[in-house]
């Protein structure tokens, strides 16, 4: 499927689709396995030894590119960190005010970021103090970066048709799965899009200003295991926020291909996801610990 | 405009290297032999897709994956001039910086800089400050930095010299036609077993649309070489299989001179470039030459592999101006706002 195919609104059918994401015995199921998962890992590693799990390791299971868990290597900040919070917050710009591209919307908003934290101190995407000590070349390098990746999701989507019903970027889901939290999940969308129909069905049980999608932009092209991938993302919202329905709809991008991949959210979906993640966990306990990891294998 | 057709087309080009139906004819009668969808056995048909290679079940992850077959420009220049290529990207990660490849990285950061904020003030530190923002760029600093005075300075005059090109040359573009200083291109051929990948420059233009609406851009700072509008046309062929309309024209532009070769991108070339990464699949893929191989294991070039390189001289191209050409190709770049 091509980018173009998602030209229409992703959320066009969120209103005719049944609620069983949001059924509590999948989500209880689920969250049982991947507590069960955590712990056998959380035995083996001992109360110091946490991980992280992230969409980045679940896209490099089993492909022999392990990624490795946040915080494994000291940080440094590069364009390449910086270009999605940077993108997203340029994208917000262009729905929302007159910029009409994210060239422009980009070194506008950088500017913004930076001379607010030399007004107040406060950081609200934390690279500002590192772009202001860059020199014109750097700066600008920061900002092609940016620029490139905005300008390739703005052309994906007619985001401006979407109107007030996208959120760019936000906060990542996150979900601990056992008490001595050894194992952490973390979801990161890259937009989050409300419903705009009203659904009767849903409106009866008080759900329907609560249908939503999410959007993941990924570089590079889809694993075989794309769609586990997609619904680990509703898994980590679902679990998060039990009161509420999962997320109807994931939608995934990827630009450098043209690829627009889009899972209804439903039980199946979700133990599916679980069960890749289940399988990270035990790799990410195998790798790490060697000398133990026999024991979550077994 | 969007064309099932001609996709179809290159596909069954693409899928020769597995079948070898294209070889000894026309792509027309590739695509009448290879169907749509792909002959039975070939890359393209689904039947035969290789669980290992994209998962039984995608609901059902599967945990062991065939590493995919990756093909770039460069490596296909490499495997059909009888280099199996295999050891490209290991000698590109030790390959000793060179003042050509120094001079190289900084016009290029500058290009993007121009690019992006439409002004360089100080060329050799702007271009020093582009290349400090990331690991490999630090390497090449410190390499530069190590330079006799003399070296270092003869780099910076270089530099400097093509920068001024540059600002007096290269047109400022009009955001909305969506200007991306350095764009990745990447497509999994169907079934999972090879890849083609690459980068421009610069794409200006909205893709996505129905109408051939991006210019791809790539840059040099040296000498004009047949291998840079090659990896243009070979990226000009991803951008058709991964968007719904090829790009109109590709562009390599020669910051030494100021020259720019402007190539439509026609089914002609598409065809071309086809046969030749079909060609260089072929000699990866098999390289005991189970499919159509000649003496030696060489694959014979397919019909029209040559084409379009026979009259590729290096020098003597008409200096064609960057603005104008831009300019009047830009006003098909439209925004969607």
């Amino acid at each position: 499927m091509n980018g173009a195919d998602i030209l229409g609104d992703p959320t066009e059918r969120i209103a005719d689709r049944r609620h069983t994401s949001a059924d509590g015995s999948v989500r209880g199921a689920t969250a049982a396995a991947l507590r069960q998962a955590a712990l056998a890992a959380g035995d083996a590693a001992g109360v110091d030894r946490r991980v992280t799990i992230t969409l980045s390791m679940l896209r490099g299971h089993g492909s022999g590119t392990e990624a490795r868990p946040p915080g494994s290597s000291p940080f440094r900040w590069q364009p390449l960190f910086v270009k999605r919070s940077l993108g997203l917050a340029a994208l917000a710009a262009c729905t929302e005010s007159s910029y009409r591209s994210p060239g422009q919307a980009v070194p506008a908003v950088a500017d913004q970021a930076v001379t607010a934290w030399s007004r107040t101190g406060a950081l609200r995407f934390h690279w500002e103090p590192w772009l202001a000590g860059l020199g014109p070349g750097g700066r600008a390098a920061v900002l092609a970066e940016a620029i490139s990746w905005a300008s390739a999701l703005w052309s994906m989507v007619d985001w401006p048709r979407l109107g007030g019903r996208v959120t760019f970027g936000g906060p990542d889901d996150r979900w601990t799965a056992s008490p001595r939290q050894a194992v952490c999940l973390r979801g990161r969308v890259e937009v989050r899009l409300r419903s705009s129909q009203s659904n009767p069905r849903a409106s009866r049980v008080g759900r329907d200003r609560d249908d939503h999608a999410l959007i993941s932009v990924a570089g590079g092209l889809p694993t075989p295991n794309w769609e586990a991938e997609l619904g680990y993302l509703a898994l980590v919202a679902s679990l998060r926020s039990p009161g509420a329905p999962a997320p109807a709809r994931v939608v995934g991008l990827w630009p450098a291909s043209g690829q627009c991949r889009i899972v209804e959210v439903d039980g199946a979906l979700l133990h599916a996801a679980c069960h890749l993640t289940v399988e990270v966990v035990e790799a990410w306990a195998r790798a790490e610990l060697p000398d133990r990891g026999s024991k979550v294998a077994a | 405009m969007a064309d099932p057709v001609r996709i179809a087309r290159l596909m069954a080009i693409l899928d020769s290297a597995w079948t070898g139906s294209a070889r000894d004819g026309a792509p027309e009668d590739a695509v009448e032999r290879a169907g749509v969808r792909g002959g039975r056995g070939s890359a393209l048909d689904p039947a035969s897709s290789s669980p290992e290679a994209i998962g039984s079940d995608r609901r059902n992850p599967t945990t062991v994956r065939r590493p995919p077959l990756s093909l770039t420009s460069e490596r296909l220049s490499h495997v059909l001039a009888g280099d199996r290529g295999d050891s490209g990207v290991v000698r590109d990660l030790h390959r000793s910086p060179t003042a050509a490849g120094a001079c190289g990285a900084l016009v290029h950061a500058l290009f993007r800089q121009l690019v992006t904020v439409g002004s360089i003030d100080h060329p050799m530190d702007d271009g020093l400050s582009a290349l400090e923002v990331d690991e490999h760029g630090r390497r090449l600093c410190q390499w530069i930095a190590s330079l006799p005075a003399a070296e270092r300075s003869e780099l910076a005059a270089e530099v400097t010299r093509q920068a001024h090109n540059l600002v007096s040359r290269w047109p400022r573009l009009d955001p909305t036609w969506l200007p991306r200083a350095k764009e990745y291109l990447r497509i999994a051929l169907p079934g999972g077993a090879a890849e083609l990948s690459g980068s421009v420059d610069l794409a200006v233009g909205r893709p996505g649309l129905d109408v051939a609406s991006v210019a791809l851009v790539g840059i040099s700072s040296g000498v004009r070489h047949p291998e840079h509008r090659r990896a243009l046309h070979f990226a000009a062929l991803i951008e058709t299989l991964r968007h719904p309309s090829p790009p109109f024209a590709v562009a390599a532009y020669y910051t030494r001179t100021g020259e720019i070769d402007v190539d439509p991108v026609t089914d002609d070339l598409l065809d071309t470039v086809a046969f030749r990464v079909a060609a260089g699949l072929r000699i990866l893929l098999f390289p005991d030459g189970e499919v159509g191989t000649g003496a030696n294991g060489v694959v014979p070039a397919p019909h029209g592999l040559s084409r379009g390189y026979e009259r590729e001289p290096v020098d003597g191209y008409p200096t064609v101006d960057a603005h104008r050409c831009l300019a009047i190709r830009g006003t098909r770049a439209g925004t969607h706002r």
